[in-house]
């Protein structure tokens, strides 16, 4: 390149960037060249001999639109829309905050639907998306081992399989066992009952996972003999205070002296949430000689970590395969023919799956309702544009371009996005708060829901879709029929010609057959919750306390001194003023929990070899139990003094298994016996189903042995009175330290809660699906309602004329009305159409919301329609009630 | 824009415009003059096209605007052709010569187009 050539290029270079920074010089320098161009033309006229006036209009003629020749060079400037950008940014600003109140309620409105859509997203990020707080967390799987053939699930592994498995399998690259029990925690003040996994030594690095402060377990922790340490859960030591000290500090736990060697991060805890960690060897029965050569103690769970490479469903092929060999070594490890397998799942799955459906759920309706916000806002701009339609007119007539304008448009309508989005984050921020704790009944991951980086790109790529789509939408509608020709009358007249009211109708009905879906999916939710709310669970929770005490077992541990415990307790209880009765439990209902299941027989009723026993849910109820539950007495006598310890071991049985084994005569009287007829059990009553497993859950069969008969493993403690529960649970706490101050209780609260708290999770899915469909509800009448105040503004004139040809009231009212509820009536059947076509092909996956509701339910059809009939009539009524007001003199004399 | 002078073809336009400016540096009026003045006025340039080209010779390098003084001692934006633009001149002149040859030879052979067409249809 010449020295010519560099110094023009540079040039050059600065006459196309300098309007950046000198765009009103730019501007100037634009006007004088045609400001000279003009002068020279009208010199040209004047020497052809024509007047000055003559001349110059000669020259503005043949120069044609000024405006349109300056907008033409503008627009050749490369870096032009940068230039006008930030001018049309004002223009917008300018124009939206001359409407207030319309710009205010399009940014709450959007703010509603993008704030709603930024905290589902940070749920589903934090639950479903992100990986495991873990190292590669996704080759991490937990193991179950099945005897499907027997009806045994998930029976765990007992510690000379886990040896076995250690050794044998190939899939694996580490594998750890934990248990989950719980403890009493001495050395803080008041004793504290603490959930305790009891783990591997190599379960953190398995996991690969460092502590937060001090360390996680060596191998020498877990040899037999070796000191009892113990790690914190993150949430437990916040419990304690949250203090690094407390590594290095000891607590009294069994009987031993344990010290604590480290803290951990926040972390899903799998598989339960857990207070502190302790290795294998410091869990007085996990190290039990019983425990650690039994080949049939199994319960404890795995957790292994995939070579690379290994899919979970070629592990479980290889483990079962490993499980399968140590059969014929171990013929009676395996009783009944048991044929083992192992299950493999991801821990990723095991944490999430739970809460997949529900975020799912979520996740679709909060897409509907930014849908419908968007429609609302679309609708609310398209109005206002459409009245501004004489000012855009003008613009284009003075020379602005259509691209130009449209971009006005689009930039408005982003602005409204972007501050609706702003806004939208403050309530996402409140709304994930709100989650975590909804979410916490569903998964672990819960506390990893926050309002990061990614869900705020979330919530600003939505905000400019939603701003584009709007802007989009109503730059279009703006533009069209805006041709050369139009130009010339510009007016509002040109607007209103064609009732350009297509798009905005369009809208109405899209609103309408959304707020319909949601009215329906909200419908469904609404009315399992009260079917499961009148669920009979088969006991009266009415003034019925229970509180956890939870026997220490290096002080208790023989079957006598809990049977003395628990009887002083009751009698300690029983005379507390106004107490009715008292009882002890292994569990209460509506747990999900049971003391165990197990194989039995029944006296004379042999079962075929090979043919496997009939299980049954087994628990401990002491005398005083059914009465207390007011659990209904079928047939035979309750446990009652009688039953004590030397006395016949008795059973009482539900009805349904009363039903199942009975063949028609009363069990009254028979024997079973859970071991193989060593030892048996006489029925000696059947008592009433009660669901165990929740209110939804199934009724199972049920075995209650009698206290003090059996003592270990009880738990529960039920009071019946109608003094204050919180008074109640007072007394009884003083009543157990008065016994052992060393004795936690926990878990204190009343039947009434535990039933209410059972279904807490459908209730507040309902509730938010509510808010959503009430929220879709209030737009889509917003939306009908300014449609229709729009067209009778715009027919102000023709409603005047007809009044005053004599059209009475009623039928303007009509008209009105008609209009609103022929839009409604198009959005009601596309409703109940999309409605029906989703819960027809998503029906099984919507049944795990459903309590004996069918997706398609008509009654729910027919109220969802009902409803949005009345709410948009109501939305219909105040436009017409306005049109029929309309004055004919008033109405004449203003067009 | 109807009129019995012939309308310029967009990119012709940019081409008289360099070609002109090659004789010289000029503002826009003395431009447009010369175009038509060279083309005995069969072409009537026409303002909304000749300002905006001008504009987007400049954007492109081709020519660079300075302000001067007019022959009528006013101040006025003068172009000049720069070195990238006398390359450019010279492209156009071939490729509009190529063009005008070969529309040349489509009229010439016209007629015997015209036959064989109506003889398909």
């Amino acid at each position: 390149m010449t020295v010519r050539g560099a110094r023009e290029r540079l040039a050059s270079l600065k006459a196309v960037l300098s309007p950046l920074w000198r765009r009103r010089r730019a501007e100037v320098e634009l006007d004088e060249e045609l400001a000279f161009h003009l002068e020279m033309e009208t010199a040209r006229h004047l020497e052809r001999g024509l007047g000055p006036e003559e001349a110059r209009r000669q020259a503005r003629l043949s120069f044609g639109a000024a405006l349109a020749v300056k907008e033409g060079c503008r627009d050749q400037r490369l870096i032009y829309p940068f230039e006008t950008f930030a001018e049309d940014l004002r223009y917008g600003v300018r124009s939206l905050a001359g409407r207030p109140g319309l710009s205010l309620a399009a940014i709450l409105t959007l703010a509603l639907g993008l704030g709603a859509n930024g905290s589902i997203a940070s749920a589903v990020k934090g639950v479903l998306l992100a990986p495991l707080p873990f190292e590669e967390g996704s080759r991490l799987v937990a193991l179950r081992q099945n005897a499907g053939n027997v009806g045994a699930s998930d029976i765990g592994f007992s510690v000379p399989e886990i040896g076995d498995l250690r050794e044998r399998n190939r899939s694996l690259e580490g594998l750890a066992e934990i248990h989950v029990m719980n403890f009493n925690l001495l050395g803080r003040g008041e004793p504290l009952r603490v959930r305790t996994a009891v783990v591997s030594a190599s379960w953190f690095d398995l996991l690969g996972l460092d502590p937060l402060h001090g360390r996680t377990f060596l191998a020498a922790d877990e040899t037999p003999g070796a000191e009892p340490v113990l790690v914190l859960s993150h949430g437990f030591w916040q419990r304690l205070g949250g203090d690094p000290g407390l590594v290095g500090t000891t607590f009294e736990m069994n009987d031993r002296v344990h010290t604590v060697i480290g803290v951990l991060p926040s972390i899903p805890q799998y598989p339960s949430e857990s207070d502190v960690y302790m290795p294998t060897a410091a869990c007085p029965f996990r190290s039990s000689p019983g425990t650690v050569a039994g080949r049939g103690q199994r319960g404890y769970d795995l957790l292994g970590r995939l070579r690379a490479g290994w899919t979970p469903e070629r592990a479980a092929a290889d483990l079962t395969g490993v499980v399968r060999g140590l059969v014929p070594e171990h013929p009676d490890a395996y009783p009944g023919g048991a044929l083992p397998e192992v299950a493999v799942t991801q821990v990723f799955d095991e944490l999430t799956s739970e809460a997949r459906p529900t975020l799912l759920l979520l996740w679709a309706t909060v897409a509907l309702v930014l849908v419908a916000a968007a429609a609302n806002v679309a609708s609310l701009t398209l109005a206002r544009v459409l009245a501004r339609g004489d000012e855009i007119a003008l613009r284009l007539a003075l020379g602005a371009g259509r691209r130009r304008i449209a971009r006005q448009l689009v930039i408005e309508s982003l602005l409204l996005a972007l501050v609706g989005g702003l806004v939208g984050v403050v309530l996402a921020a409140g709304g994930s708060e709100l989650l975590v704790g909804i979410l916490g009944r569903f998964t672990a991951r819960a506390a990893e829901v926050r309002l990061d980086a990614w869900v705020l790109a979330w919530i600003v790529a939505l905000s400019v879709a939603t701003g584009l789509g709007i802007g989009g939408l109503t730059a279009a509608q703006a533009l069209r029929g805006l041709d050369t020709g139009a130009r010339r009358r510009f007016g509002p007249s040109l607007h209103r010609k064609r009732g350009r009211q297509g798009l905005r109708s369009g809208l109405v009905v899209a609103q309408v057959a959304l707020s319909v879906v949601l009215l329906i999916g909200t419908g469904l939710l609404v009315r399992s919750l009260i079917r499961l709310q009148r669920v009979d669970p088969g006991f009266d929770p009415r003034d019925v306390l229970a509180a956890r005490i939870d026997l220490d077992w290096a002080e208790h541990g023989t079957v006598d001194r809990i049977r003395e415990f628990y009887g002083r307790l009751l009698d300690r209880l029983r005379v507390l003023p106004g107490v009715e009765s008292v009882a002890l439990a292994s569990e209460i209902p509506l747990q999900s929990l049971t003391l165990g299941r197990g194989a039995f027989e029944l006296e004379g009723r042999p079962v075929p070899p090979g043919q496997p026993l009939p299980r049954t849910e087994v628990r401990i109820a002491s005398a005083g139990y059914f009465e207390t539950l007011r659990i209904p007495l079928v047939e035979g006598r309750a446990f009652d003094a009688g039953d004590t310890a030397q006395a016949l071991p008795v059973a009482v049985v539900n009805r349904s298994l009363a039903r199942r084994h009975g063949d028609s005569a009363s069990l009254v009287g028979r024997r079973m016996s859970f071991d193989q007829g060593n030892t048996w059990l006489t029925v000696v009553g059947v008592v009433g189903d009660v669901k165990q497993s929740g209110l939804a859950g199934e009724i199972r069969d049920e075995v209650y042995l009698a206290f003090p008969q059996r003592a270990g493993f009880l738990s529960q403690v039920l009071v019946k009175s109608q003094v204050d529960p919180a008074l109640l649970g007072k007394q009884l706490r003083r009543e157990v330290l008065a016994l052992d101050p060393e004795q936690p209780v926990s878990e204190l609260r009343t039947l009434a809660e535990v039933r209410q708290d059972s279904i807490a999770s459908p209730r507040q899915i309902t509730l938010l699906l509510s808010l959503f469909a009430a929220l879709g509800l209030t737009l889509s009448a917003t939306g009908l309602s300014g449609l229709l105040a729009f067209f009778v503004g715009e027919r102000r004139h023709e409603i005047g004329v007809r009044m005053a040809l004599g059209a009475a009231r009623e039928s303007v009212l009509a008209l009105v009305m008609r209009r609103g509820l022929g839009l409604v009536a198009l959005g009601l059947t596309l409703g109940l159409g999309i409605g029906l076509a989703v819960c027809a092909t998503l029906g099984p996956g919507l049944s795990g919301f459903l309590f004996e509701v069918a997706p398609t339910d008509p009654g729910t059809f027919a109220m969802g329609s009902l409803v949005i009939l009345l709410v948009a009539a109501a939305a219909c009524w105040l436009p017409a009630r306005q049109a029929s007001g309309v004055d004919p003199m008033t109405a004449l004399r203003t067009e | 824009m109807a009129n019995d002078r012939s309308d310029l073809l967009q990119g012709t336009l940019d081409l008289l415009v360099l070609k002109v400016l090659a004789l010289g540096p000029d503002h826009g009026w003395g431009i447009s003059q010369r175009i038509q003045q060279i083309s005995q006025e069969v072409f009537q340039v026409n303002q909304g096209s000749l300002y905006p080209a001008l504009h987007r010779l400049e954007q492109r390098g081709w020519i660079l605007a300075e302000w001067g003084t007019s022959e009528n001692n006013r101040r006025a934006k003068f172009y000049r052709l720069t070195e990238q633009g006398e390359r450019q001149l010279e492209i156009e002149s071939e490729s509009w010569a190529r063009f005008s040859e070969a529309v040349a030879r489509v009229l010439a052979a016209g007629v015997a187009t015209e036959l064989a067409t109506e003889g398909r249809s």
